[in-house]
């Protein structure tokens, strides 16, 4: 280091180069000092040295040489506890970037899954943070369920000394929106705890939404005088988000002649070569039916020529509808504006009197009914919810199927005569077409567990069957050899049995262990998965017995009956009593060996 | 018999069976194929079941990852084809619960229900027994059902034959243990061997027919033994029996042909069933089991003559035959319409196809439950109303009208989408070649009755099509050996003309041979014993000549 040419002017590397990793000026001077002592040989080691700390760092083990030190000063610090509700995914990643930000600005943050948190212990922290979705209609995430009856419980000690935080993720199309973060948010104030921010409810955009909480969070604090303080708190990793492109290589109708739905398996070579896991989903921004938004402009009265702002950018009117709108499904709160907006007293009215079928309605049908009174472009572009990314779980496997990813898409036609704006889209796209805006997500929730031989029952009615063809392709390729048991439910044996082949051999190769079928409308009785269940309540009793976990996916209202009837089954089968059977069930979920994927009715 | 040869597969699979059970209660309950094991699938066939997928939807289906569309097709054991209405109307009501509401009136005087899912067929076996009926022994390899000469209720001696046809139906079906068990499901049976079949059954299928000339609607050449009946003194005297008929054969295997009946004795009537249990005895210890397209009592008694098999089976009786005794038959088929005899005045309601289903079989059932009498089912699957009241003429009139002279006589056997052994289309296909050939017909002779017309899909033969006047057999898509020259009697089989070919050429043969009946038949010949003297004389060419090194094989 001693060549002339560098004397005066400092390193290259040191001023953190091209990438702007600049070195503070006090850093800068301790590392000059310290060049000019060391023989070539101690920078060197030093360099590795540091390297090597650096990796320490990121794996959250203290270096070593620092770490007596360091261990003393972290137990006296205040810790801000970021607890997290998730079902599929996204409040984790949400508190993966509050948890990351709020370490970055120095403080200590731990990030705790509700599943495995035990809420007595809010009464001895001092902040929490809660990122919490609502499931159900208006219940909260399955992991939270402890929380919750913890919190609504009439026993339900003070929590004077808590300072809080509500995160809440939801969906407008629904009508109780964001309902646990609420419900969480006035308890606790109702239970003597602080609130250090507004409750956030938050529908799409979780990036920057969460950016500014998290902001808005550090400040306060800071403010509050928590000492900044390096310390990094194991999370899980983060959930692959990155759009990216496709060719629709195969799309095939696997809806038997006959069939009263179109279910189509479709496959996507990705540009990029995916990294999923089985369980996890693909998301899909979708494009508005053409002939839709012009059907819509014309009842509006509108120019395709008037522009709009969206997001604070300019673009037109047609192209707002087209891309950025969802005019597909009305939720009540869009109907609400509307009618206010749009000056149309008389569907104001009847929405709050009667319940109008706002589920046979798209924005058109709305607009035909209660014809606006006035509402200019940028008004009606306002009002509509912007048009969201649909989930499709993947139905393939990365070991198996390299490069790509298969989906099982149900075209849906409610109300009849309309099509889904992505199902609609995925079920006429042609072969060899490009598709845009995708993106894979982590179901960190809905992966096989880490141990192959943990024995796993699969629970699916419709395209719910979707992720169990990627978990059995996986343990095909794996050689998983854990008790692999699928029960699968649909209307009719000779057209709704997806993959019938396919499970066929996977139960010849002894990969699927056994499977189960309730086709509900083929005269044979209208059985339904809950009931193959109960017919095989030892053998379930006795897979749960040796550690099995669950997996549903499907129907909604499905995945309800099926864990009133595994409820059942354990209170029957263990000769318990109605309590000791919720606390079993709630030993496997807080143990997450209970997972479930749901959607629609 | 050929002692040293392996046994066929068949052979094993009916030895390892406990009684025709297999895994047949296993099979059933798999829920995740609509199919049964390979082995089950052919022992369903002695329960009376075929198991079928649609063949149109194979392809299809492959793609779309979904298993063929499995189904499963219901033969009755209907002894002379005779149902009381309220049968009749029992069977519609199951087939329109569990057979796609689809009936099939067969040329062998019976009935099958087709479509039927997995899950259906105890639902549907247990309906038939609870009006009387059952699918026992209907395939396989044991007795299939007995045809009678239609209809039975035409005179005491049709009756008396009718007679005989259910005792010999009684006498010779399989043990009913597995059906008991697995079907209708009347909990475990003993497992014991069939106490006449033994535990391999018969070398292969084996069918019985009875006939009274002068009418030969059931074809009484055609089986595998049959019965002729004479009156005398207007009485039922005897029986001439009838050895070694069967028309199956193998598309280029020469080892097989369709063969034609040959007598082998007389015998009073009431040694009809003596008579059966030798025949049935001595082809069951003596046909081949090695090679199954060799089994059939016509290979058995052309290997060991039939001067052995008279003395084996006199042996066998404890009694000695008569000497066989002409006689004759001047022609086959129904009578349509209103027509009357000893037992009354009948409707013959052609049924086109044989096929009852939506609108036509709605419209059949609503006559039949004002009609209290029996009903019976043709040789040319069509239907009598015995003893028919008037009152029903128009809507009976009205149901598929009358049909034209050449459809009156026409038949094709079900093949696609459903047989399994299909090579060409066969029910689907008449309508369009019969409207062909009658514009061909029409063209060129006008005058006389028009042949008989008969398709099969295969060379199994179902409908009979080397009996037919001109008979086609289907050979692959939509090709097929056309024979003429068989006798309207029913016995002299056709002659090939044509093999394997497209129906381009199939109809300038045939309009060939109108031109040629036009202008060189003898007074009221009819068409099938002019093609013969034709054939004979050379005026019309048979395959060879016609189209040398044409066609295939
Ligand atoms: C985690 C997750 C995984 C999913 N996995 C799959 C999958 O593997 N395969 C799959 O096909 N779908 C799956 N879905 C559902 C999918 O995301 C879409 O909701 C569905 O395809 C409808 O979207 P669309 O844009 O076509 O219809 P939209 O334009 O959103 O809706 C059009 C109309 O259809 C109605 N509708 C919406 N969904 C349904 C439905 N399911 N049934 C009947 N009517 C409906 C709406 O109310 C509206 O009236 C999943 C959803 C989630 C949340
Ligand atoms: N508008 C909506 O949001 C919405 C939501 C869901 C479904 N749907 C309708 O349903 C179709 C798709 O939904 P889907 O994939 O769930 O198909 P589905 O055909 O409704 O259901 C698939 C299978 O699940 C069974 N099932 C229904 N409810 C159940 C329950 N509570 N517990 C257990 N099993 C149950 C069904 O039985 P049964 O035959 O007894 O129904 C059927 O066998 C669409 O075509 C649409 O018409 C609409
Ligand atoms: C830029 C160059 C280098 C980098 C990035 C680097 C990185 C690392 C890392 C990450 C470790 C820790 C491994 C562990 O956790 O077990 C390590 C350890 C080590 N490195 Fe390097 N190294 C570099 C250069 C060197 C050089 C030049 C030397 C020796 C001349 C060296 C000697 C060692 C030794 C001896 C260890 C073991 C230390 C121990 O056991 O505690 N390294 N290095
Ligand atoms: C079956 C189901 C039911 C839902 N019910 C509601 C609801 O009642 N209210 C609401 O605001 N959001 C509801 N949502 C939307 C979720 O809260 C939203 O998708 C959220 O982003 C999920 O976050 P998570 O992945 O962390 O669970 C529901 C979602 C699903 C799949
Ligand atoms: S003749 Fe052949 S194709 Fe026709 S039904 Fe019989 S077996 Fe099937």
């Amino acid at each position: 280091m001693s060549d002339p040419e560098h004397e005066s002017s400092t390193p290259l590397f040191l001023s953190g180069g091209r990438s702007g990793m600049a070195l503070t000026p006090e850093q800068r001077r301790v590392v000059d000092a310290l060049c000019h002592e060391l023989t070539p040989e101690q920078m060197i080691w030093l360099s590795g040295y540091l390297a090597g700390a650096a990796g320490w760092s990121s794996q959250s083990q203290s270096p070593p040489l620092l770490a007596p030190q360091g261990a003393a000063d972290s137990q006296s610090l205040p810790v801000v506890t970021i607890l997290v509700g998730s079902e599929t995914g996204k409040s984790l990643l949400v508190a993966q970037h509050i948890t990351r930000r709020l370490e970055e600005a120095g403080m200590v943050a731990q990030l705790r899954d509700l599943a495995e948190y035990n809420p007595a212990d809010l009464r001895k922290v001092p902040y929490a943070v809660f990122c919490v979705s609502t499931h159900g209609e208006g219940e909260p995430p399955l992991p939270a369920a402890e929380l919750q009856s913890y919190l609504q419980a009439s026993k339900a000690p003070k929590l004077d000394r808590l300072q809080f935080a509500v995160f809440g993720l939801g969906d407008r199309s629904y009508p109780r929106f964001c309902q646990f973060a609420r419900d969480i948010d006035e308890r606790l104030v109702s239970l003597g705890a602080k609130p250090l921010l507004q409750r956030v409810e938050c529908e799409g955009d979780h990036e920057q939404q969460a950016e500014n909480f998290a902001q808005a969070l550090s400040a306060r604090l800071l403010a509050q005088g928590q000492a900044p303080r390096l310390e990094v708190v194991p999370g899980r990793g983060a959930a692959r988000h990155l759009p990216t492109a496709a060719m629709a290589a195969e799309r095939l109708l696997l809806s038997g002649r006959g069939a009263s739905k179109a279910v189509y398996h479709i496959e996507l070579q990705m540009e990029q070569n995916p990294t999923y896991q089985p369980g996890d989903t693909l998301h899909i921004q979708p494009c508005n039916d053409p002939a839709t938004v012009a059907a819509l402009l014309a009842a509006m009265g509108y120019a395709d020529s008037e522009q709009v702002q969206v997001n604070d950018v300019t673009v037109s009117l047609h192209q707002a509808l087209l891309e950025r709108c969802e005019i597909t499904t009305v939720s009540q709160s869009v109907a609400a504006a509307y009618g206010q907006m749009a000056g149309v007293n008389a569907l104001t009215e009847r929405l709050e009197h009667e319940t109008l079928p706002l589920e046979q309605w798209d924005v058109l049908e709305m607009v035909r009914l209660f014809p606006p009174q006035r509402l200019t472009p940028q008004g009606l572009v306002d009002l509509l919810r912007p048009l969201a990314p649909r989930a499709y779980s993947i139905c393939s496997s990365p070991s198996t199927h390299e490069g790509e990813v298969h989906l099982l898409v149900e075209q849906v036609f409610t109300p009849p005569g309309r099509v889904g704006a992505a199902s609609g889209f995925l079920a006429t796209v042609p072969v060899g077409n490009m598709l845009q805006g995708l993106s894979w997500h982590e179901n960190p929730y809905f992966h096989l567990p880490q141990d192959p031989t943990v024995p796993i029952l699969m629970i699916a009615t419709g395209t719910g069957i979707a992720p169990f063809r990627s978990f059995m392709a996986e343990a095909r390729e794996t050689g998983r050899r854990g008790f692999h048991w699928l029960v699968f439910g649909e209307r009719h044996f000779r057209t709704d049995f997806y993959y019938q082949r396919e499970w066929q051999r996977l139960l010849k190769e002894k990969v699927l262990s056994r499977l189960d079928v309730a086709f509900s409308r083929d005269g044979f009785g209208r059985v339904h998965v809950q009931d193959r269940l109960m017919e095989q309540a030892q053998l379930v009793y006795g897979q749960l017995q040796e550690g099995a976990h669950v997996y549903v996916c499907g129907g909604e209202a499905m995945e309800k009956e099926v864990r009133q009837t595994l409820l059942g089954i354990i209170q029957s089968q263990g000769s318990l009593g109605a309590e000791q059977a919720q606390e079993v069930w709630r030993q496997i979920e807080k143990s997450r060996r209970y997972h479930r994927d749901v959607y629609g009715g | 018999m050929n002692t040293t040869s392996k046994p066929s597969e068949l052979e094993v699979i009916k030895s390892k069976s406990r009684a025709l059970r297999g895994t047949l209660a296993e099979s059933l309950a798999h829920a995740i194929t609509g199919a049964v094991s390979p082995d089950d699938v052919q022992l369903l066939k002695y329960h009376g079941i075929y198991m079928q997928d649609d063949r149109d939807l194979r392809d299809e289906r492959l793609h779309q990852k979904l298993e063929p569309a499995y189904s499963y097709m219901v033969r009755l054991r209907l002894p002379g084809g005779v149902l009381s209405s309220a049968q009749f109307l029992g069977i519609a009501e199951l087939a329109r619960r569990y057979g796609a509401g689809s009936l099939r009136l067969t040329s062998r005087e019976t009935v099958q229900f087709h479509h039927v899912d997995k899950r259906a067929l105890r639902s549907l076996l247990q309906g038939c027994v609870a009006l009387g009926l059952d699918s026992r022994g209907t395939c396989g390899d044991v007795n299939r059902n007995v045809m009678t000469p239609h209809h039975p209720f035409a005179s005491p001696h049709h009756q008396a034959m009718q007679e005989l046809g259910e005792a010999i139906s009684r006498a010779f079906l399989p043990e009913p243990s597995a059906y008991e068990e697995v079907f209708l499901e009347r909990g475990q049976r003993p497992v014991t061997v069939d106490s006449f079949y033994g535990p391999v059954y018969l070398p292969r299928k084996f069918k019985i027919a009875l006939a009274l000339p002068p009418n030969n609607d059931v074809d009484v050449f055609a089986y595998d033994l049959n019965f002729v009946g004479l009156v005398e003194d207007d009485r039922l005297a005897r029986l001439v029996v009838l050895v070694g008929g069967g028309l199956s054969f193998s598309h280029d295997d020469a080892r097989t042909a369709p063969y034609l009946a040959q007598a082998l004795g007389c015998c009073r009537p009431e040694q009809a069933v003596a008579v059966a249990r030798a025949v049935l005895l001595w082809q069951r210890d003596h046909g081949d089991r090695s090679d199954r397209k060799q089994a059939r009592l016509k290979y058995t008694v052309a290997r060991l003559g039939l001067e052995r098999m008279r003395h084996d089976v006199e042996e066998l009786m404890g009694a000695a035959l008569e000497d066989p005794v002409p006689f004759a038959f001047t022609h086959r088929g129904d009578h349509l319409g209103w027509f009357e005899d000893q037992g009354g005045r009948h409707y013959g309601l052609f049924v086109p196809g044989g096929r009852l289903e939506g609108n036509g079989l709605e419209r059949l059932c609503a006559v039949i439950a004002r009609h209290d009498e029996p009903i019976c089912i043709s040789p040319n699957h069509n239907i009598t109303l015995v003893r028919a009241n008037l009152d029903l003429s128009s809507e009976l009139d009205a149901l598929w009208g009358p049909p034209t002279p050449m459809a009156a006589q026409a038949m094709a056997c079900v093949s696609l989408p459903t047989c399994p052994l299909a090579m060409a289309e066969s029910e689907r296909y008449l309508p369009q070649f019969l409207s062909k050939i009658a514009s061909l017909w029409q063209a060129h002779v006008v005058q006389g009755r028009p042949p008989s017309v008969r398709i099969t899909g295969c060379p199994n033969g179902c409908t009979r099509s080397v009996l037919g006047e001109v008979g086609l057999v289907g050979k692959g898509p939509g090709l097929y050996n056309l024979y003429l020259g068989a006798s309207p009697r029913g016995d002299r089989l056709g002659r090939l003309v044509a093999e394997g070919q497209q129906e381009e050429h199939l109809l300038a043969r045939i309009e060939e041979a109108f031109a040629l009946f036009a202008s060189q038949r003898l007074a009221e010949e009819p068409f099938g014993d002019c093609m013969n003297r034709l054939l004979d004389t050379g005026l019309l060419a048979d395959r060879a000549a016609v189209s040398p090194g044409g066609a295939a094989g």
